[in-house]
C-alpha cells in the first residue's frame, strides 16, 4: 500500500516507516505539516498516517484540510492525547482512527489493514465457513462439520468478527471496542480470558487451534 | 509607615469626606434657620409696631391731642419701650424723642449711625407712619438688632454642635480606620507568608462580626482547601513515582533477563513479560491523564442518553471468565434498561474499575454481585462483595488517588481505581457510597433523583 506518514520526532518516524517496509507497504515520510498536506494532495496515497502534533499545521487542521479537499482514502491519526475530547476532535475532524502513543508496530499494522478493508459491509457474505467451522451470520448460529455449537451472544459476536476478517489480525483493543464497547485498556486479561473459552467450544481436541495468538498483537484466523 | 498608611487608608479618607458632609450640612440647617429666624423677628415687630399705632390713634381720636402727647411721652419714658416721633404737618415736635422716623407714610426701613465717629453703630430700623385726623404724623419704630440677637444665637450654637460634630466624626473615623487597618496589616501578612511558601499561615480569627473578619474567615478557608490540594498532589506525585518505580524497576528486570537469556523461548517470553511491565506503566499514565480529564470537567461535552443496564451487562459479561478465573462468582441481579444521561465510556469503566477492585482485593471464593437499584428507589448500580472489607475510617481516603491500604499494597495496581469512579461520579453528579456489606465492601454509584437539566 502507498502511504504517507506525516511524523515530526524522527525517531518515531524511522521506527514505523521501517515496520511498514518490512510489511511490504510503500512509504513517503513528512516532517512538516505543511509538507505533508502538500504531498498528500501531489501523491493522494492510499493512507494517510498523521501525527496529531506537527510544526507548520496541527494534524486536526491537516485532516480537515484533506478532507475538505475532497481525499477520500483512509486517515489514521496518532497522538500522545488520549482523552476522550481529543479522540472524538480527531474523528470529528474526518480521521477514520485513532492511535494513542505510545502504540506496537503489530497494532498499528493491525489497524492498517483493517483500514484498508474498508468499508466493512462491502462484500459480506451472510455464511463464513474455514476449516470445519461454518457460521450463520443471518441467524447467528455456528457449526463445526454440520453440528451446532451453543455460544453465548458475545463469544459469537467475537467469532464472528474474527472470521470476518480471516486472515488479518485484530489487535485487543479492537476486540474491546467492538466487542464489548470498553474504550480503555482493562488492567486484567478479559479478552485474553474469552478467547480461552471461545476455543475450548470450538476446537477439537487434535487439530491445530482455528484462532491463533500472534504475540504482541492480537489474534488471526488464517486462511478461508 | 504606619501614618502614610493611615492616611491612604480608604477609611480616613471616608471619615474625612463625612466630616466635610458634617459641615456643609450645618451650614445649610444654620442658613435655613437664620432666615426663618430673621423673618419671624421681623413679622413680630412689624406686628408690635402696628398695635402701637392702632393703641395711639384710638387714644387720639377718642382722647384728643393733649392726653395722646402725655401717653407717647410716658411711652417713651418706658425702658425697653419702641421709638417715637409725633409731629405736627410741619414737622414740628408734638411728642416723641426721636425726629429721625420722620418720613413718609406707611413701612420703611432705615440705617441709622449711632455713636461717635470710630465706634459707629450701625443699626437698621423698621418704621411705620400714619397720618392722624388733623394731619399730625405719629411715626413709631425700633431697630431689628433683637432679631440679630436671635440670629447670632443661632449661629453660635449651630458652629458649636457642629465642630463638636465634626470632631467626634474624625475621632470615630481614626478609631475604626486603626482596628480595620491592624485587621487589613494581619490579612496582608497572612498572604505575604502564604506567598513565601507557607501554606500554613492563616489570618488570625478575632471573633468579630466585621465584613473584613468575614473576608479573613473565608481566606482561611480557600487556604484549608489549597493546602489540601497541594498536600495531595505532594503525595500523589511521590506516590506516582513509588507506583511508577516497582513497575519500572520490574521491566527493567525483565530485559536484562531477556538479554542474557540463551533460549528463544525463554527470552521471548521475557519480551512478553516486560511489554507487559510497559502496559501497566501505560495504563497508570492513562488513569492520571483520565483522571485530569474528568476533573477538569470537559468530559460533559459528550454526554448522552445512555442505558445504564446494558453497559453493565456488556461489561460485567466481559469481565465474566476473568473473575470467575481467578476463583470469585459473579453476579448480576434486577438488570433493567435504565436510562441515564452520561458518558458512556466513562460509565462503563467506573463499571470496570469496580469489578477489578473487588476482584483484586478480595481473597478466591469472594462472591461478587452487581445489582441494579430498583425501579422505583432511583438510578445506580451497586457493586458488593463478602471479602474482608475496608475498615469504615478508610473510606474517605480509598477514594484519594494513589492510596491503598496498607494490607492491600502487597496486590497488583495502582491505587487509580476507586478515584476514578469517584471522579466519574462527580462528572455525572452522581454519589459514590461506600458501605459495609457485612461481610465485605458494596460500591454504591447513585445518580440524582431529579434528572438534571439536559439542553
Amino acid at each position: 500500500m502507498d502511504i504517507l506518514l506525516i511524523e515530526d520526532d524522527a525517531e518515531t518516524a524511522t521506527h514505523i516507516a521501517e515496520g511498514l517496509r518490512v510489511a511490504g507497504h510503500a512509504l513517503v515520510v513528512e516532517t512538516d505539516g505543511m509538507d505533508g498536506l502538500c504531498a498528500a494532495q501531489a501523491r493522494a496515497p492510499d493512507l494517510v498516517i498523521v501525527d496529531r502534533m506537527l510544526p507548520g499545521i496541527d494534524g486536526i487542521a491537516l485532516v480537515k484540510a484533506l478532507r475538505s479537499d475532497g481525499y477520500k482514502a483512509p486517515v489514521l491519526l496518532l497522538t500522545a492525547l488520549n482523552t476522550v475530547a481529543d479522540r472524538v476532535e480527531g474523528l470529528e475532524a474526518g480521521a477514520d482512527d485513532y492511535l494513542a502513543k505510545p502504540f506496537s508496530l503489530e497494532e498499528l499494522k493491525a489497524r492498517i489493514h483493517a483500514l484498508s478493508r474498508r468499508p466493512p459491509l462491502a462484500g459480506q457474505r451472510f455464511e463464513i465457513v474455514i476449516g470445519a467451522i461454518t457460521i450463520d451470520r443471518l441467524g447467528r448460529k455456528v457449526m463445526r462439520d454440520g453440528l451446532p455449537i451453543e455460544l453465548q451472544p458475545r463469544e459469537y459476536l467475537l467469532l464472528e468478527c474474527l472470521m470476518s476478517r480471516a486472515g488479518s489480525i485484530v489487535t485487543r483493543t479492537m476486540l474491546l471496542k467492538e466487542i464489548w464497547g470498553i474504550h480503555f485498556d482493562p488492567g486484567t486479561n478479559i479478552v485474553e480470558t474469552h478467547i480461552c473459552r471461545l476455543r475450548a467450544k470450538i476446537d477439537r481436541g487434535g487439530d491445530p487451534p482455528l484462532i491463533e495468538t500472534v504475540r504482541g498483537a492480537g489474534y488471526t484466523i488464517r486462511g478461508r | 509607615m504606619g501614618d502614610n498608611a493611615l492616611l491612604r487608608s480608604t477609611s480616613v479618607r471616608l471619615s474625612l469626606v463625612y466630616a466635610g458632609l458634617v459641615i456643609a450640612s450645618f451650614v445649610l440647617v444654620g442658613l435655613v434657620m437664620w432666615l426663618i429666624a430673621t423673618h419671624a423677628a421681623e413679622k413680630e415687630l412689624r406686628q408690635h409696631i402696628a398695635l402701637e399705632v392702632a393703641a395711639i390713634r384710638t387714644e387720639f381720636e377718642t382722647e384728643g391731642l393733649e392726653p395722646t402727647i402725655a401717653a407717647i411721652d410716658a411711652r417713651v419714658q418706658h425702658p425697653g419701650a419702641l421709638e417715637y416721633w409725633f409731629a405736627t404737618p410741619a414737622g414740628e415736635r408734638l411728642a416723641g424723642d426721636f425726629p429721625g422716623l420722620a418720613g413718609s407714610d406707611g413701612w420703611r426701613r432705615m440705617t441709622v449711625t449711632e455713636g461717635t465717629a470710630g465706634a459707629e453703630n450701625r443699626e437698621e430700623m423698621l418704621i411705620f407712619t400714619a397720618a392722624l385726623p388733623g394731619g399730625a404724623r405719629l411715626s413709631v419704630g425700633d431697630d431689628l438688632g433683637r432679631a440679630r440677637a436671635v440670629q447670632n444665637t443661632i449661629l453660635e450654637t449651630l458652629a458649636l454642635v457642629g465642630t463638636a460634630a465634626v470632631l467626634l466624626c474624625l475621632a470615630v473615623g481614626l478609631l475604626a480606620t486603626r482596628t480595620i487597618l491592624s485587621r487589613i496589616r494581619a490579612l496582608s501578612t497572612t498572604f505575604e507568608r502564604v506567598t513565601r511558601g507557607d501554606i500554613t499561615a492563616r489570618y488570625p480569627v478575632s471573633g468579630s462580626p466585621s465584613d473584613i473578619e468575614q473576608i479573613g474567615v473565608g481566606v482561611n478557608r480557600m487556604l484549608d482547601r489549597i493546602e489540601e490540594l497541594v498536600t495531595d498532589v505532594r503525595r500523589v506525585s511521590r506516590d506516582v513515582a513509588h507506583d511508577l518505580r516497582t513497575p519500572l524497576t520490574h521491566l527493567q528486570h525483565s530485559l536484562e533477563q531477556a538479554r542474557a537469556e540463551e533460549r528463544p523461548d525463554e527470552r521471548s517470553a521475557a519480551i512478553d513479560a516486560a511489554n507487559q511491565k510497559a502496559a501497566e506503566i501505560l495504563r497508570i499514565f492513562d488513569a492520571i491523564v483520565r483522571l485530569a480529564e474528568i476533573d477538569a470537567g470537559t468530559g460533559k461535552l459528550r454526554f448522552a442518553d445512555v442505558d445504564l443496564g446494558a453497559i453493565l451487562d456488556r461489561v460485567v459479561d466481559a469481565y465474566r471468565p476473568d473473575v470467575e478465573e481467578a476463583g470469585h462468582s459473579l453476579e448480576t441481579v434486577d438488570l433493567w434498561p435504565c436510562v441515564v444521561h452520561g458518558d458512556e465510556d466513562l460509565l462503563a469503566q467506573a463499571v470496570a474499575n469496580l469489578l477489578e477492585n473487588a476482584m483484586r482485593h478480595t481473597p478466591p471464593g469472594t462472591a461478587i454481585t452487581v445489582r441494579m437499584l430498583p425501579r422505583d428507589s432511583g438510578r445506580g448500580f451497586e457493586i458488593a462483595d463478602n471479602g474482608p472489607g475496608v475498615p469504615e475510617t478508610a473510606y474517605g481516603a480509598i477514594r484519594k488517588p494513589f492510596l491503598r491500604l496498607e494490607q492491600s499494597r502487597t496486590t497488583p495496581g495502582p491505587g487509580l481505581g476507586l478515584s476514578l469512579v469517584a471522579a466519574i461520579a462527580r462528572l455525572h453528579d452522581a454519589e459514590l457510597h461506600l458501605a459495609n456489606a457485612g461481610p465485605g465492601l458494596s460500591a454504591r454509584f447513585e445518580f440524582p433523583r431529579k434528572p438534571l437539566a439536559t439542553n
